[in-house]
């Protein structure tokens, strides 16, 4: 983004007031001070791009991509302008439009670590993972505390099936560097869950979402969190942890137990033991359900 | 003592382990690397304010970065939190360090205009008091006991060792009437009310913002006494973990630095806050000495609704109206929706002039019609808020929420 200061003072100004706004997410004061400077300069990228970028965060995004293209119209080389499209074309999963937008910023800014990591997180998306990887060297090789880089390369450790390996580094430099970053704690909670940690991850949930109350998306995760955790599901453990497999394995052997009781128990134990069994199997069935909707 | 990498590793595993994070901290501090060790020390103080060895220890990081005064100002907050050791190197320059002059008073117009932000009160505001709020008894009771009493008698409160220092955060939906406590507060207080907006903030944030902030205490302290209120308080010291850019983090920084007022004299200055947004602040604001106290500002009861009805009826066309009614059956309403009920009822009785030409005065119809189309704007706080106590195990300063919640039957 450019320096607003350049522009004059009260342009300048009214720049950086709309800037520190959407900093702390108060689009529709930032807005009105947008409309406010466009009054007298409509055709400001600076100012334009900004109002593009609140129109992505509100989700609007066929307003954001018009008003990009006035930005870039104005000034084709303009860096906002230029990472907004990108951001835009991924928004609506045209991957290989955003990928080119990357490639010709990363032209452009060849030592740009946000550039790497942005591209990188398209590859990861898409899962290219060894280009996702090779990407990630780049950026840190340019900046090694890149908190966006440090966050993209541990994903990518966990998403590579390396998460229980205690050594993923560019966690613990997230961990011990950003600690607060909300990126970081998105990582670990991804990081403990792999493990299996669940509660640990529920405590992490638990923090994302005080610091993002109306997040439906921590919400859910808190809420998903919650069931995977609750005592009255302990019992199906092994499906949990192990999904389908788990639930083949615990079949196998209630079945065996099954069989076993009737051949070599008296068949009122034998009856006690089925009905056990299918309480289980009912209970394995119907009692998610129930919680889920509960939690 | 273990490793810095083996406390890395540990927490990982367990990165809610207050001792594992206090000692990987104290590692990293004596290892020469301050600046990791503050933020270590910030993120402990953020899980918890009162955590004493966290004050400390962030006061030794900050004399490591050679920030002196406010490693001063952070251990003399630490002394007053509970389980407080004494550091002996910090204690020997805190008591070798004199209180500052109070700072020169700052001229806030003239030459640079556009970068020093002019605090001067709106003029021609009458004075409110409690007697002008209707209803919300409750937490009249509430503010009398944790705000105004306090600043009135302070010799009470410290008698029973009930500390009463520090600013008072309103928070709750918008529309509500925090500012209209806020400026009650100042009327009991018998205190000057100096109020910075929105607008004040927005030109905090230009250029010379240590120079507004510090202007603006000055000044506060030299109305004595007075209570300096920051509405919207979230947009000046918003959460340093979740701004993007380093200049809020700055500002954040420099609030912190006045709040702490080290060797300044605050005394006959209560500093009140409101938000609608209370996840939205800092962490570090809520620490003792800071805004240790906050209160929760909810909906209007039914009482206060009925009242804001009839003033807002007030040389207003009308006839067999009962407020109470009304009242009873707008819950969850703020005062603005209330206001934007009796707007409402006003359009219809005009529409049906213009139409008919029949001229008539507001009737109980009208009202009623009003606001079964109306809904009250409160909700998606309430819904946000829920979220925090159902699920986010949010902590003792939103109890007050957790109890409207429950009473209302939102959570």
């Amino acid at each position: 983004m450019s320096n607003p200061e350049d522009r004059g003072p009260t342009l300048g100004v009214l720049l950086h007031q709309a800037h520190a706004l959407i900093d702390r997410r108060r689009f529709a004061q930032a807005r009105q001070i947008l409309a406010a400077a466009a009054l007298s300069h409509p055709d400001d990228p600076q100012l334009l791009y900004l109002t593009a970028f609140i129109d992505y965060s509100e989700g609007k995004l066929d307003d954001a991509e018009k008003t990009v293209q006035s930005v870039l119209l104005q000034n084709p080389e303009h860096y906002g302008g230029r990472t907004l499209r990108a951001e835009l074309y991924e928004a609506r999963n045209q991957y290989a439009q955003a990928e080119l937008v990357w490639i010709e910023l990363l032209r452009s800014y060849p030592e740009d670590a946000n550039l790497y990591a942005s591209y990188a997180e398209l590859m990861m998306r898409t899962l290219h993972l060894d280009k996702a990887q090779r990407l990630m060297q780049e950026g840190l090789r340019l900046e090694p505390d890149h908190a966006r880089c440090l966050y993209v390369a541990a994903l990518l450790h966990i998403i590579q099936g390396r998460s229980s390996d205690p050594e993923n580094e560019h966690l613990q430099r997230l961990v011990t560097q950003y600690p607060e970053r909300i990126q970081t704690l998105l990582t670990l909670v991804v990081a403990l869950n792999q493990r299996g940690d669940n509660q640990g991850a529920l405590r992490v949930a638990q923090q994302l979402l005080r610091l993002r109350p109306d997040s439906p998306q921590f919400l859910n995760l808190v809420k998903e969190l919650k069931f995977q955790t609750h005592w009255s599901l302990l019992p199906l453990y092994p499906m949990q942890r192990w999904g389908w497999a788990g639930a083949g394995v615990v079949t196998v052997i209630g079945i065996g137990v099954v069989n076993i009781s009737k051949s070599q128990l008296t068949s009122n134990v034998a009856t006690v033991i089925g009905v056990i069994w299918l309480a289980y199997v009912v209970y394995s069935w119907v009692w998610p359900q129930i919680l889920r909707r509960l939690i | 003592m273990s490793s810095r990498e083996e406390l890395e590793r540990a927490l990982l595993s367990n990165p809610f382990n207050v001792e594992l994070r206090t000692e990987y901290a104290r590692v990293l501090l004596e290892g020469g690397d301050p600046q990791a060790a503050l933020a270590q020390f910030e993120l402990l103080l953020s899980q918890s304010a009162t955590n004493a060895a966290a004050q400390v220890g962030a006061a030794l990081a900050l004399q490591r970065l050679g920030r002196e005064t406010e490693a001063l100002q952070r251990y003399a907050a630490a002394r007053n939190t509970p389980g407080f050791q004494p550091e002996p190197t910090l204690e020997a320059r805190l008591e070798k360090a004199k209180p500052a002059a109070p700072a020169r008073f700052t001229v806030l117009q003239g030459g640079k205009s556009d970068t020093v932000v002019n605090f001067v009160p709106p003029p021609g505001r009458e004075r409110i008091g409690f007697a002008d709020i209707a209803g919300l008894e409750d937490l009249k009771r509430t503010v009398r006991l944790q705000i105004i009493e306090p600043f009135l008698k302070p010799g009470i409160f410290a008698k029973f060792k009930k500390h009463a220092g520090g600013g008072v955060l309103l928070y709750g939906p918008p529309g509500c009437g925090k500012t209209l406590i806020a400026r009650a507060v100042a009327t009991e207080c018998h205190a000057e009310f100096m109020s910075i907006g929105i607008a004040d903030v927005l030109s905090m944030w230009i250029g010379e913002s240590e120079r507004n902030l510090s202007s603006l205490f000055d000044k506060a302290r030299h109305s004595k006494p007075c209570v300096l209120f920051f509405d919207e308080i979230d947009a000046l010291a918003y959460s340093r973990s979740k701004a993007q850019s380093e200049h809020t983090r700055q500002v954040v920084n420099e609030f912190l630095a006045q709040l702490d007022g080290f060797g300044a004299d605050n005394q006959g200055v209560l500093i009140l806050a409101a938000t609608n947004m209370p996840w939205d602040v800092d962490s570090a604001m809520k620490r003792p000495g800071r805004f240790s106290r906050s209160v929760f500002v909810p909906p209007p009861d039914a009482e206060a609704r009925a009242r804001i009805v009839e003033l807002k009826l007030a040389g207003v066309p009308h006839e067999n109206i009962d407020s109470r009614a009304i009242g009873a059956t707008t819950s969850h309403f703020s005062g603005a929706d209330i206001e934007g009920v009796v707007e409402l009822a006003k359009d219809y009785v005009l529409e049906e002039y213009v139409s008919n030409g029949t001229e008539r005065s507001i009737q109980q119809d009208d009202l009623v019609r009003a606001a079964k189309n109306m809904q009250p704007s409160t909700l998606d706080w309430l819904r946000t808020a829920r979220n925090l106590v159902k699920y986010a195990g949010a902590d003792a300063s939103y109890s007050d929420v957790e109890k409207y919640l429950k009473t209302h039957k939102l959570v």
